[in-house]
Formats: C-alpha cells, sequence, structure tokens
C-alpha cells in the first residue's frame, strides 16, 4: 500500500516518536527533528515493551519501577537515560548493568545485547521460566529461549516473538503486540 | 354576514362552495378523513424527524466506535511503527460500506496509514486532526478522535463516512409510513363511514322527516332521538315546532271551513236575493200592468167616451190633451213593467227575450247585437231563466259602458244538461284579473256577483279578454230546479 520513500518517510516519523516517549518532547516547528538512530528505536521498544506486556502479580507491585536490565550498556547509555524518565502507567523505569547471571534477579526486562554465544546462553538461562521479559538481537535468540528478538531490516527494526518462551516465564503478551511482530513462533 | 365573510379567506370560502351541496355524510367523510391525514402527516413528519437524528446520532456514535476500535488496534502499530500493520488494520474496514476513507496519524500529526474504500474516489488528503472533531457534510461524516494508549495521546484517526445508510433508512421508513398512512386511511374510511352514522344518521332523520313534512303537509310525524346532545335539542325543537305546526294547521283549517261554510251562506244569501228581487220585480210589474195600466185603460176609456159626446170646442181638446196624458202614462207605465220584469222571459222563453233585449240595446245605445240561438230546447226553471237574462243584460251594459262596443253577438246553446250563454263584443277589453275583483257600484249587478251566483248553481263563468281585444264570457250552468222546486218551461 505504501510506497518504499513513503515507508521511509513513516519510518523517521516513527523515530522520532519513539524518540519523544522517551524525551517527553513537543514538536517544535522551530526545530527539526533529527532522524532516530538504531539505539534509540530499540530503547523505545524497550519502553513500549512495558505496555503490552503483562506480568504475573506475584513477580510485580503496581507501584514498583519497571526493572530494565541490560548486558551491554555502552551503546544504549544515552537513550537508556532517558528511558529512566520515563513512566509506564504510572511507574517509572530503572536501568540495571546486568554484566552476568548474578545481576538479572528482580528485572523484568533483560536486554541480552551480547555477541558472545556462551555468556548469552548462561544469561538466558539464568532467568529462564521466571518472569523476565528476555529482549535480544542474535539469530538464535529465540530458539536459545529468549522471547523477543529485534531483527534489522533495512533501517526498520522488526520484532520476532517466542510465544512458548513467554508463556513458560509467566507473562502474557498483547495480541497487538503479536500484531505487529515479524515473526510469531508458536511451538517450542 | 355571508359565507366568505365568516370563513376569512378566499381559501375558506372555495371549501365553503365545494362543501356545500355535498351530502353531510361526504362532509363528514371529508372533515374527518382532513383531519386524520393532517394528524397522520404531521406525526409521520415528526416520526421522520426524530428518526433522521436518531439515525445521524447512531451512525456518529458508530463512526466513533469504529474509530476508537481501529485506533485502539493500531496502539501496537504505532507504537512500534509498523504502517504496514496499521494499514492492514485500517483495510479491515472494506467490511464497512459506509466507510468512505479513514486515515492514521502520529502523534507528530504525520500521516502514518490511510484507507481508501476500493471504487470511491480518495478524498483530499485531510488536514491533521489537532482534536476531537465530528461533523456532517453533504452526503458525508467526518470524525477525528485520538489514539491512546495507557490514558496517554500517541496519534489520531480521521474516519470519512457515507451518510447513504441514514438516507436509506429515511426511505424505507418514509415508505414505511406511506403504507402505514394509506393503511390507516383505509381503516379510517371505513370506520368513519360505518361510525359516522352514530352522528349523522339522527340529522339526516331529520332532513327525511322534514322533507316529509313539506312535501305531505303531514304534522303529526315525529323523530325520535335519544340521548341529551345538541342534535336531541334539536330534534326536540323540531318536534315542538312540529306540534305548533300542527296546531295552528288546524286552527286555519278550521277557520278555513268556517269561512267557506259563511262564504257559500252567503252566497247562498245573495242567491236567494236575486232570485227574490227578481220575483219581486216580476210582482210589481204584474201589480203595475193589473192595477195601474188597467185604471189607466179604464180612464182612457171614459175619456174617450166624454169626448165622443162633446162638440168641438175648447173643451173637447181639453179632453183630446187629457187622453194623449193617459196614453203616455200608460206607456211609461209599460216600459217600467218592461224594465222591472220582461214579460217575454216568462211569457215565451228566454231566446225571445234575448232577442227583445237586444232591440232594446240598440234602441236606447245604438249597439248592434245579433242573437244567434241553437234552436234546442232549453229546459231550464225561471230563476235560472232570469240569471241567465240579468247576466247578458250586465254583459251587454259592460260592453256599452266600460268598452265602448259597438257590436256585440250573443250565443245561447246547449250543450249535454248544460246551458251556455257567450256574449262576445269587439270593445276596448280589459285585463282579465279585473272580472276576479268585486264590481263597483256603478257596475250594478256585476260579474263579480254574477260569478257567485254561477258557482252557487253549479255552473261556471270564464271571461277572455285582453286590452284592445274584446271581450268572450262564458256562462255554463246545469239545469237545475229553481229555489221553489218549478222546473223550466
Amino acid at each position: 500500500m505504501c510506497s518504499n520513500a513513503r515507508r521511509m518517510g513513516l519510518v523517521a516519523a516513527a523515530a522520532l516518536l519513539a524518540a519523544r516517549a522517551l524525551t517527553g518532547d513537543e514538536p517544535s516547528a522551530a526545530r527539526r527533528p533529527e532522524p532516530a538512530s538504531e539505539a534509540d528505536i530499540k530503547v523505545a521498544f524497550l519502553l513500549n515493551f512495558a505496555r503490552f506486556v503483562k506480568w504475573p502479580a506475584q513477580a510485580t507491585r503496581k507501584d514498583d519501577p519497571i526493572v530494565v536490565g541490560v548486558a551491554d550498556l555502552e551503546p544504549l547509555r544515552g537513550p537508556l537515560s532517558q528511558l529512566e524518565k520515563s513512566t509506564v502507567l504510572g511507574r517509572p523505569f530503572r536501568v540495571r548493568h546486568c554484566r552476568g547471571t548474578n545481576d538479572v534477579a528482580g528485572c523484568h526486562i533483560l536486554l541480552i545485547n551480547i555477541a558472545e554465544e556462551a555468556a548469552r546462553k548462561a544469561m538466558l538461562d539464568s532467568v529462564r521460566n521466571k518472569p523476565v521479559l528476555t529482549v535480544g538481537e542474535a539469530e538464535e535468540f529465540l530458539a536459545d529461549g529468549g522471547i523477543i528478538r529485534f531483527v534489522l531490516r533495512g533501517d526498520r527494526v522488526r520484532l520476532q516473538i517466542s510465544r512458548p518462551a513467554a508463556t513458560a516465564a509467566g507473562l502474557e503478551l498483547s495480541a497487538r503486540l503479536l500484531e505487529v511482530a515479524e515473526k510469531v513462533v508458536n511451538e517450542r | 354576514m355571508n359565507a366568505e365573510e365568516q370563513n376569512g379567506t378566499p381559501a375558506g370560502s372555495l371549501i365553503t362552495r365545494l362543501l356545500r351541496d355535498l351530502p353531510i355524510r361526504v362532509k363528514f367523510m371529508l372533515v374527518s378523513m382532513a383531519a386524520m391525514v393532517a394528524v397522520l402527516a404531521a406525526a409521520s413528519a415528526i416520526l421522520i424527524a426524530h428518526e433522521w437524528v436518531q439515525s445521524r446520532a447512531a451512525l456518529a456514535r458508530h463512526a466513533e466506535t469504529l474509530a476508537t476500535v481501529v485506533g485502539n488496534n493500531c496502539t501496537a502499530a504505532l507504537t512500534f511503527m509498523d504502517p504496514d500493520v496499521a494499514s492492514e488494520t485500517l483495510g479491515a474496514l472494506q467490511h464497512e460500506p459506509a466507510v468512505l476513507h479513514a486515515a492514521v496519524f502520529d502523534r507528530n500529526q504525520h500521516l502514518f496509514a490511510a484507507f481508501t474504500r476500493k471504487g470511491s474516489e480518495p478524498p483530499p488528503t485531510p488536514e491533521p486532526p489537532t482534536r476531537k472533531d465530528r461533523r456532517f457534510h453533504g452526503n458525508t461524516l467526518s470524525l477525528a478522535t485520538e489514539i491512546l494508549l495507557d490514558g496517554q495521546p500517541i496519534g489520531h484517526i480521521f474516519v470519512l463516512l457515507s451518510t447513504q445508510s441514514v438516507n436509506d433508512v429515511l426511505s424505507r421508513y418514509l415508505a414505511t409510513m406511506l403504507v402505514v398512512l394509506a393503511a390507516a386511511l383505509a381503516s379510517g374510511i371505513l370506520l368513519t363511514w360505518h361510525l359516522q352514522m352514530l352522528v349523522v344518521a339522527p340529522l339526516i332523520g331529520l332532513a327525511d322527516t322534514a322533507r316529509k313534512v313539506a312535501r305531505e303537509q303531514d304534522y303529526s310525524v315525529r323523530m325520535q332521538c335519544e340521548g341529551h346532545d345538541e342534535v336531541s335539542r334539536l330534534v326536540d325543537a323540531f318536534n315542538t315546532m312540529l306540534d305548533r305546526i300542527a296546531a295552528r294547521d288546524a286552527k286555519l283549517q278550521q277557520n278555513a271551513r268556517l269561512l267557506e261554510e259563511y262564504q257559500e251562506r252567503l252566497r247562498k244569501l245573495a242567491a236567494e236575493l236575486v232570485v227574490v228581487e227578481e220575483r219581486e220585480r216580476r210582482r210589481l210589474a204584474t201589480d203595475l200592468h193589473d192595477s195601474v195600466c188597467q185604471t189607466l185603460a179604464v180612464a182612457k176609456l171614459r175619456l174617450l167616451e166624454l169626448r165622443s159626446r162633446m162638440p168641438d170646442g175648447s173643451a173637447g181638446e181639453e179632453l183630446d190633451k187629457a187622453c194623449g196624458l193617459v196614453n203616455e202614462a200608460t206607456l211609461e207605465a209599460r216600459t217600467l213593467i218592461g224594465q222591472l220584469s220582461p214579460k217575454l222571459l216568462y211569457d215565451v222563453g228566454i231566446e225571445a227575450a234575448m232577442e227583445n233585449l237586444a232591440e232594446q240595446f240598440h234602441t236606447r245605445f245604438g249597439i248592434e247585437v245579433a242573437v244567434h240561438d241553437d234552436g234546442r230546447p232549453k229546459p231550464v226553471g225561471d230563476d235560472l231563466r232570469a240569471l241567465l237574462f240579468r247576466s247578458a243584460q250586465e254583459f251587454l251594459v259592460n260592453a256599452v259602458k266600460h268598452g265602448k262596443a259597438t257590436r256585440a253577438d250573443v250565443f245561447l246553446r246547449r250543450t249535454g244538461d248544460r246551458v251556455e250563454l257567450t256574449v262576445m263584443d269587439n270593445g276596448s277589453g280589459f285585463a282579465a284579473p279585473q272580472a276576479e275583483a268585486p264590481c263597483s257600484g256603478t257596475q250594478g249587478f256585476g260579474l263579480f256577483s254574477i260569478r257567485e251566483r254561477v258557482k252557487h248553481v253549479g255552473g261556471v263563468l270564464t271571461v277572455d279578454s285582453e286590452p284592445g281585444e274584446g271581450t268572450e264570457i262564458l256562462l255554463s250552468v246545469p239545469f237545475i230546479e229553481d229555489v221553489d222546486g218549478s222546473r223550466a218551461r
């Protein structure tokens, strides 16, 4: 339905939207928006996951902050700092740098953005069957037990989702989240 | 106050003229139908207007629901920047026939995704909505509303719907109302046609009764009506009026009978008076003949005898003068006798008396009078004979005095058991109605008196006259016995 040029424009606008979702800035006619980076988009997606994922009641309380664990903090440092200024349903975000499996306890969202396979699997194993939304980028991430995988399609970030992994973690994924997923894995 | 003033407007006058000659049942029906149509039309208009408002409101609610549902379904697409998903979501609106166009804008008011119905003209790119808005334009409804996620606006959705569904609903509603209107009218006509008799029947009965009373002059009929409404009061008043008319009519008829009786008695008295007068004339004439004329005759004989003894001289001349005076007295007495009672009438007959009358009129007035008798016997009594003679005498006097006639013809005919006397003259004539009025004193016997006398004996009198055309009077009487029972000769 949309042409490529239009799609590019839409992506740019969406990226800006994501950036604003983090910053809370309002558009200004005097200040032209700058294109959002991949990091910005990913962090915005982390924030939006909180809107479309429901954690089990025992795993979180209503007013508790949403703890976002990040394995490799460095590429996302800027956007993550903005994330901590955001709220979802009145709940603030807390960003935790998870260097190892010992740091993952208490995280609601865990971004396993490390390339080393063994470390990645270890971190996944450490939260397996626990109410933690695992997000990664590796090609085998879902196969390894991760729940959401970022996929870069051109300049767009798309999602792949594993429903069995989410179910095993006790998380309820919104149908609307599944709707925007490029791929939904329904069987382990 | 005329009908137009009562109705006030030319239209009212026209309606009054149109309704004026229609039967009351039709009037009642038309008025009821007019009221029914007006009420149903007003009710239909209100219902259709209400349905129009409700349909538009329902369409607006439907549009809002659609926008909200579709907007909610686009939250993830907006959030995760996937316009394809938003387009697919909007594409589902293809199954909503009313939706012509839909568009999703992100929170920066940039067009994110759009839908245009197949076959529809794509509308110009709508202005990015900045607030909730809903408005009708011609045959479309446009609606813009925010897309909220967790209570926060993340974009807008714009929906353009066709109001054709509202028009279709209204068309169906209008058709239904027309059917209902026709059915109601048909039912109303049937019901009114039968139920109106409850109201109209007494009025129709009243009109029929009034017509019967007027036609048959029968004031004994009465209308029966129960209840205490205006019609019942009208019927009561009508019956009361009939009571009074009947009472007056009875009294009038009684007075008419009395008057007729008086007239008959008067007519009889007048006829008897004429007979008595005629008989008295005849007795006086007889007395004059038997006494005065005989005495004069004896006196003349004595004078003639005495003259024969006397020599000529002054004494003889005196006796001659005395004889001359006796002769004059005798002549005058005979004339008087003839005028009192024509001797020929009773001694010879009506025909001879008429001939003598004709000669007398010619002698006295110079009028040519011709008597035409059919030669058949006319067995009339003395009274009837006198009536015929005096009538002919009166007709001729009138012809001379009033008509200045120079010629008259008298016809005597017998027709069956009736005798007819016809007198025609060439006088100035007169307007026939004058003959109906009682005659003045100067006319003596007078047509009026003759007519009454003729009527008394069962005869008829007809007068045919026009000014300048002369006069023809026909008198026809049956043979009857005289008052004293004598028959004619």
